[in-house]
């Protein structure tokens, strides 16, 4: 009993370390971070936006890597919010270009690509940000296909009237965008990363020695676990194997965005690591003879909470903050493969769920029998 | 096939699938899927059986 009170402790603390560190991390993002916004008055004539582009500047103080965060939807508005929107309201922003007295390019978006929240090196000087706004149906479609498709299903682009396009409209917009030293948070990132491993291992550490009593005890397995255990292996890796061949050939077509690729290659682990799982349960070779099955459960379920937690918060400020950091630095910035993770935790636990009672069952039959 | 020998001798002793499969240091999904016929025992095994329930192997496994 006190055992196992001191291991939901520990998971209470590990879930409550990672809320606190995305907490702090958002706080402290917020506070470095120099926003500037901008207010424009645009007229839609005849779906074309006029001014089809606008500008603001800024200044870099020292030379560096720099965020560059770049507001995307009309300020104070949620995607559903600018779903719901007028097509003749639309006002997008579909690109960007940064310059500089020295370089006409220094940073470019194409085709309605937005790369949000990405580092790059600048020199010390000013600099100028064109954005360039949504005119027609080709960029919107463009734009909404990279970006809202997997938010809200690819029906979104049939559900606007593009005939109210033609509308003459004044739409005033107000975006905001920042320019911050990345350099600034490496030191409280590093920190953050430095106290939170060290608090989680130890953590673990308690939890380890609440559930052993300090004794590493090797996992035993008998004959016939271990055989159906090499035959789960071999299954699960073919698996991996055939869903990475699948992601190269979906790839080489061309539908996979270099963003998702870290997410889409490592779910193939998750993929693998699943299939051994639910093999290994089914056939009574997931537990050793002398594994606590209940410590076991325990673990999985914190961890299948943490990851929960993680990628529900990554995907709710996506869907609700008017700034959102879908891609930074090359990948996607929302923790999909923590969701992945949790999903993958969540089937396991199904699986456990459903093979206890086929067990049950069987015992019962086996002692009337 | 099933092996029924083995259950009826581990019945005679009043043997759970569980106690035997404790005594042979195997899980009692193994123990049943010997006595099922789903699984078939190495020598070592079949031989730890047979000692526990006070057997000859060919008693247990031949099949006769």
């Amino acid at each position: 009993m006190k055992k196992a009170l001191v291991l939901i402790i520990s998971f209470i603390l590990v879930a409550g370390i990672t809320a606190g560190v995305f907490f702090f991390r958002d706080q402290l993002m917020e506070k470095d971070t120099v926003n500037f916004s901008y207010i424009e008055s645009v007229e839609v004539a005849a779906g074309k936006a006029v001014p089809a582009s606008t500008n603001t500047a800024f200044t870099v103080e020292e030379d560096g890597v720099h965020t560059i965060s770049l507001g995307w939807l009309p300020a104070g508005k949620t995607i559903e919010e600018a779903m719901k929107m007028d097509p003749s309201e639309l006002c997008f922003v579909t690109g960007c270009v940064i310059s500089s007295d020295n370089d006409p390019c220094v940073y470019a978006t194409t085709g309605g690509w937005l790369t949000l929240d990405t580092d790059i090196e600048l020199e010390a000087g000013d600099y100028r940000i064109d954005y360039y706004y949504l005119t027609d149906k080709e960029s919107y479609l463009d734009f909404a296909g990279r970006y809202f498709g997997s938010v809200n299903g690819n029906t979104m682009a049939d559900e606007i009237h593009w005939d109210q396009m033609k509308k003459d409209a004044s739409v005033t917009v107000s975006y905001h965008c920042g320019v911050s030293s990345a350099e600034n948070f490496t030191a409280v990132r590093l920190i953050l990363l430095v106290v939170t491993f060290l608090l989680i291992l130890l953590i673990a550490l308690l939890a380890f020695f609440a559930a052993t009593g300090g004794k590493l005890e090797k996992f035993r397995f008998d004959e016939r676990q271990e055989a159906l255990r090499g035959k789960g292996f071999r299954l699960s890796f073919y698996v991996m194997l055939g869903y990475l061949l699948w992601i190269f050939l979906v790839d080489t077509m061309g539908f996979v965005r270099p963003e998702f690729y870290a997410v889409l290659y490592t779910l193939g682990i998750v993929i693998g690591v699943l299939v051994y799982a639910v093999f290994a349960i089914w056939n009574d070779c997931y537990f050793a003879l002398n594994e606590r099955k209940s410590t076991s459960i325990g673990i999985l379920a914190a961890l299948g909470l943490v990851n929960l937690l993680i990628g529900v918060s990554g995907v709710r400020r996506l869907v609700t903050a008017s700034h959102s950091p879908i891609f930074g630095a090359g990948v996607s910035k929302t923790p999909l493969i923590n969701l992945a993770i949790a999903v993958m935790l969540i089937v396991i636990a199904f699986t456990l769920f459903l093979k206890k009672l086929g067990t049950d069952k069987a015992a019962d039959e086996e002692e009337e029998g | 096939m099933k092996n029924l020998k083995l259950k009826a001798a581990r019945a005679a002793l009043d043997l759970s699938q569980q106690e035997l499969a404790d005594r042979v240091h195997v899980s009692r999904q193994t123990i049943n899927s010997i006595e099922k016929g789903d699984y078939n025992p190495s020598l070592n095994l079949c031989i730890a059986i047979c000692k526990e329930l006070g057997k000859t192997l060919d008693e247990l496994f031949w099949e006769g």
